[in-house]
């Protein structure tokens, strides 16, 4: 028995035509029964490596491969960048399972979930049947029926459902479905892919990877689509079956977090290249590079609120000879110095409270007509809350409940049901036309996706200026000179202004979206899930440039989030809603650390104690 | 379910009475009159009054088009005592069971629609109908089902190898089918297809040894760690490689032969002939035998027309397919399916193909609808005895009924196929959802 299950050996892979490579001399061991995990941001190479492993790359032919990616089975080891398709197939089908990263298309929509996991199991059992014949044509006919009988089975049903085979494989599917608990899992079987939640198509797909027994379970950012509730579920459930079934999983992701709770030894991926490797424990303790740090400094921490959030400029300063460069500063040390005491945060929420509000949600309900029956979900029931002036009010709950339809109320993107947002003594969803307006300016919304919410056809410059044309009454090189400094004050060159949307980055696209949110000098900006889609650094600068810009031009923040963490380094007051009703309001740092429901206290155990 | 058939039922009545209206009120406002069409230059206006009487057209048009609508509704009310009137019920034109009596003098009767008598040959429009459409439906069958078959074939081979010799050729070719004008594509189709190729035809040797010679050096020189695609592309290649240097050297030595004297290469000149199609440059469905006088199916005169009316939506067809399977293979769950390791076909099969389905199923059934009524070039050429050269020809002599009658048989088809596609629809994709 060979020690490592999958040995990835000095592996190389580049775009046809292109010099640089994408990855860069990786070589990776994963052990019987390991856990390893691959921590990277976006772009890092990670996804790649791991789905070349499978050599399940879209175009697979437009990539050069060099190295090894060795896989022991039947003690010794097959190099599966050069294997025979065959031979590929029969990895994949018995050895090797596979989870991805977006359970939303992940899934084919128009068959069954059950469908798809008995095909698994299926195809896997008729294809170690078969026997490999070294005569040609008889290969290419045995794979042919083989083939049909898969179609058919799962195509057309007709002469083999009532045998054995499909029998088993349908109460193997259902036993792996109870095992990964899905609830309901005679019902899930017969559902199709839409009509099931995120979690539960994860959970789906994890059945499909386990159903064929693998030795080596590829998780590419498994539960990074989910918000962090189903995520902390998902992966306690993982680690149990992990010890039962001794699988050795490789498992990649940008969430530190969850890297720490779940893996035994990590490697650190920057630009294709491993950084640090270890023992989980160790690394996080004491990261030896740079990059490791900022990485694991630039989250912010759940326990305790800091004043900013550490980046590359607070490890850098003078060392004894005057040069400077990188001071070994440990984290703990830095976030020492940058935190912010509870009571003094407490303090601030309660003064700010003290004034007039700026918004008043009173007693909002809003209720969507369900499709096909003449029922009513109500998304908010009954809601009322005050905005202060200045303060930033956090709301936090499990997808569903509510929390981005008190944003879209907010700026009158919806029709209310009942109740009134009032600001400045009007109520918002009485005014006319004309007076709608100079409000509408007044309170601007960050979305979640920096991606599909610029429009790509649009230059930097155009998306800035639109809204400036709408609202405001400058000249034209008025105009000019103030998106000139706002562009600054993000923190971007004016050079992107030229560019294209597709051109920038995820972060610089975020940074554009706030540009254009303060463009028109808003009093009140909504943050629906902003940095959410953002790697954790990149995050981290946004997040310490929304604080200053807040200081700067004295306006007040509603950020909406799953992220605890986030919230808890963001906000001054925070809200906690379920199922469309506030559960419990009040300075942030007294919820934290003294939670009075018990809705709340399950809510932060899940997150805090995992 | 039902609820839905029967609502999209009624729409599809609504659709009925949108067109018949516009399509009666184009015919008669526009000018000319078929009652001194019919009658010639010549006769007098006693004359034409009476034709017009007897067709009906001395009526006001309101009148007319009530009258219309209550033919060809299958529950309509009728007069039982005024011979004269246009609403008089005669049984032996419409036929049918009479439901209810209202009143005295009317009633109200269950029957098929009725189209009325053609201007020209006096003859029941159903009947003309009845026995020209079957003939063009066959026709526009069997090129949907050509068209489809191997548009979806091609389509998915090139969607598989974007980068091959195949996909190129695909497109070009589709390209083409879709910019050449039907009746040239009929002229040449049907004088290659059933005059040139008819018995038999010469073919020189030289070509297929060359490629026959380059196919045995593939498959000499095949290493066997390529795998078995690798073999068959092989020989593919070499052949093709083979037939078209072949090609080439015969046509240099033909054109040479004629300057020099080349005895040595005459082996180049020696040909082969192969079996020809058998087939008439023109011919219809349902003949008459000319010694006889016996009706014949002669199913092979519908080879060359539906391979010509097939070209156009095969090409559409295939540039569809092809789009919308690279769509669905860049997809993440395509990448699903091969994790599991299934094979290739089985994901196009189960995975990738009925996803790519929709739009070609829209295409098709556009497709099919409108060949039933447009295909006149192809039907003229090949002497197809179908409806599309009766319309013509009754478009030329403002022969209403006809025109009415066709139109009104082909939007009823026309709503029907609609209905039978968003069931598909909904068969295919779950979530499309029939509400």
């Amino acid at each position: 028995m060979s020690k490592y299950i999958l040995e990835i050996k000095k592996f190389k892979i580049q775009i046809k035509g292109q010099k640089s490579s994408i990855v860069k001399n990786l070589s990776l061991n994963v052990g019987h029964g390991e856990i390893v995990g691959l921590v990277g941001e976006s772009g890092a190479g990670k996804s790649i490596s791991v789905l070349s492993v499978l050599n399940l790359l879209n175009k697979s032919n437009k990539f050069i491969k060099e190295g090894e990616i060795n896989f022991y089975k039947n003690s010794n080891y097959i190099n599966l960048i050069h294997a025979e398709k065959q031979i590929l197939q029969k990895i994949r089908s018995e050895n090797i399972g596979m989870i991805f990263q977006e359970p939303m298309t992940a899934l084919n929509p128009i068959v069954t979930c059950g469908e798809q996991v008995l095909e698994s199991i299926i195809n896997q059992k008729i294809n170690s049947q078969a026997k490999t014949n070294s005569f040609l044509l008889v290969s290419v006919v045995n794979q042919l029926i083989r083939t049909i009988k898969i179609i058919s089975f799962s195509l057309f049903k007709i002469p083999y459902i009532k045998t054995s085979l499909y029998k088993d494989a349908k109460k193997e599917t259902i036993f792996w479905f109870d095992k990964l608990k899905i609830k309901n899992s005679k019902k899930i079987f017969k559902s199709y892919p839409h009509e099931i939640s995120g979690g539960q198509k994860q959970r789906v797909l994890i059945a499909m990877a386990l159903s064929k027994n693998p030795d080596l379970l590829l998780a590419d950012e498994p539960t990074t689509a989910l918000d962090s509730f189903t995520q902390n579920a998902i992966i306690q459930d993982l680690k149990f079956l992990q010890k039962e079934q001794n699988l050795s999983i490789l498992f990649v992701s940008h969430d530190l977090e969850l890297m720490a709770k779940f893996t035994d030894r990590i490697y650190v991926m920057q630009n294709g290249s491993i950084v640090e490797k270890g023992d989980t424990n160790l690394v996080f303790k004491n990261p030896n590079h740079p990059y490791t740090r900022e990485l694991i400094a630039s989250k912010p921490p759940i326990n305790y609120k800091l004043k900013e959030l550490p980046t590359r400029k607070h490890f850098m300063g003078f060392d004894e000879e005057g040069f400077l460069g990188d001071i070994n500063l440990s984290i703990d040390e830095l976030n020492k110095k940058l935190i912010y005491p509870a009571d003094e945060s407490i303090k601030k929420a309660n003064d700010l409270g003290n004034k007039k509000p700026v918004l008043k949600v009173q007693n909002v309900s809003k209720e969507y007509k369900l499709k096909g029956t003449k029922k009513n979900f109500k998304a908010l029931n009954n809601v009322s809350f005050n905005l202060f002036l200045n303060e930033t009010l956090g709301i936090i709950g499990e997808s569903g409940c509510g929390k981005t339809t008190i944003g879209k109320l907010i700026l009158k993107l919806i029709p209310i049901s009942s109740g009134s947002i009032i600001y400045n003594g009007n109520d918002i969803f009485k005014l006319k036309r004309k007076a709608l307006n100079s409000i509408r300016k007044d309170i601007q919304i960050v979305f979640q996706d920096p991606y599909s919410s610029l429009n790509p056809k649009q230059k930097i410059f155009a998306a800035l200026m639109e809204p400036l044309k709408v609202h405001g009454k400058l000249s034209r090189w008025e105009q000019r000179e103030k998106i000139l400094t706002l562009i600054d004050e993000v923190g971007l060159r004016p050079n992107v202004l030229e560019k294209f949307p597709h051109e920038l980055s995820g972060g610089q696209r975020q940074r554009i979206c706030i540009a254009r949110a303060l463009v028109v000098n808003p009093k009140i900006i909504v943050f629906d899930e902003s940095v959410s889609a953002l790697d954790v650094s990149i995050q981290a600068d946004v997040l310490n440039l929304l604080n200053k810009i807040k200081k700067q031009k004295k306006l007040t923040y509603i950020f909406i989030s799953h992220d605890l963490s986030v919230i808890r380094f963001m906000c001054d007051r925070i809200m906690i809603m379920k199922s469309g009703e506030i559960i419990e309001i009040g300075p942030s740092e007294e919820i934290f650390n003294r939670p009075k429901s018990t809705y709340t206290n399950e809510l932060f155990s899940l997150v805090l104690d995992s | 379910m039902l609820k839905y058939f029967l609502k999209k039922t009624l729409y599809g009545v609504l659709v009925l009475l949108g067109v018949i209206t516009i399509v009666f009120f184009i015919y008669n406002i526009k000018p000319g009159d078929p009652a001194t069409l019919s009658g010639g230059q010549n006769t007098s206006k006693e004359i034409v009054e009476n034709i017009k009487k007897e067709w009906g057209l001395n009526q006001p048009m309101y009148v007319r088009y009530f009258q219309f609508l209550n033919d060809v509704s299958l529950l309509s009310l009728y007069k039982t005592n005024d011979s004269e009137s246009s609403f008089f019920y005669d049984e032996n034109k419409y036929g049918g069971v009479t439901v209810l009596n209202v009143l005295s003098d009317f009633k109200i009767v269950l029957k098929y629609p009725y189209l009325k008598k053609s201007y020209q040959t006096n003859r029941y429009v159903t009947e003309i109908i009845s026995e020209k459409l079957p003939s063009t439906f066959v026709l526009a069958i069997s090129s949907i089902i050509i068209a489809t078959f191997f548009g979806i074939l091609f389509g998915s081979l090139s969607a598989f190898y974007p980068d091959g010799f195949f996909n190129k050729f695909a497109v070009i070719s589709s390209i083409a089918g879709m910019s050449s004008p039907s009746f040239f594509m009929a002229s040449i189709i049907s004088v290659i297809g059933g005059y040139y190729w008819s018995e038999y035809i010469d073919l020189p040797i030289f070509p297929f040894v060359l490629s026959f010679l380059f196919i045995l050096i593939g498959i000499i020189g095949y290493k066997k760690h390529k795998g078995i695609k690798s073999i068959f592309k092989s020989i593919l290649f070499m052949g093709f490689k083979g037939g078209v240097i072949g090609i080439g050297i015969w046509i240099f030595y033909l054109f040479f032969e004629s300057i020099f004297d080349l005895q040595a290469f005459s082996f180049l000149s020696s040909s082969f002939s192969i079996p020809g199609t058998g087939l008439d440059p023109s011919g219809s469905l349902l003949e008459i035998n000319d010694i006889n006088g016996a009706k014949e199916y002669h199913w092979e005169n519908l080879i060359l027309p539906s391979i010509t009316l097939g070209l156009r939506p095969l090409a559409i067809v295939t540039l569809l397919t092809k789009k919308s399977m690279i769509e669905v293979l860049s997809s993440d769950f395509i990448r699903t399916a091969k994790s599991k390791g299934l094979s290739t076909y089985a994901i196009v099969a189960r995975h990738a193909l009925p996803n790519a389905l929709n739009p070609i199923i829209t295409a098709v059934s556009g497709w099919f609808a409108s060949l039933l009524a447009g295909a006149v070039f192809v039907e003229m050429i090949f002497n197809w005895d179908g409806i599309g050269t009766v319309l013509v020809d009754a478009l030329k002599n403002d022969d209403l009924p006809i025109v009415m009658g066709i139109t009104f048989t082909i939007s009823i088809i026309f709503v029907f196929i609609n209905i039978i596609v968003d069931l598909l629809y909904s068969f295919i994709d779950p979530r499309v959802r029939l509400n």
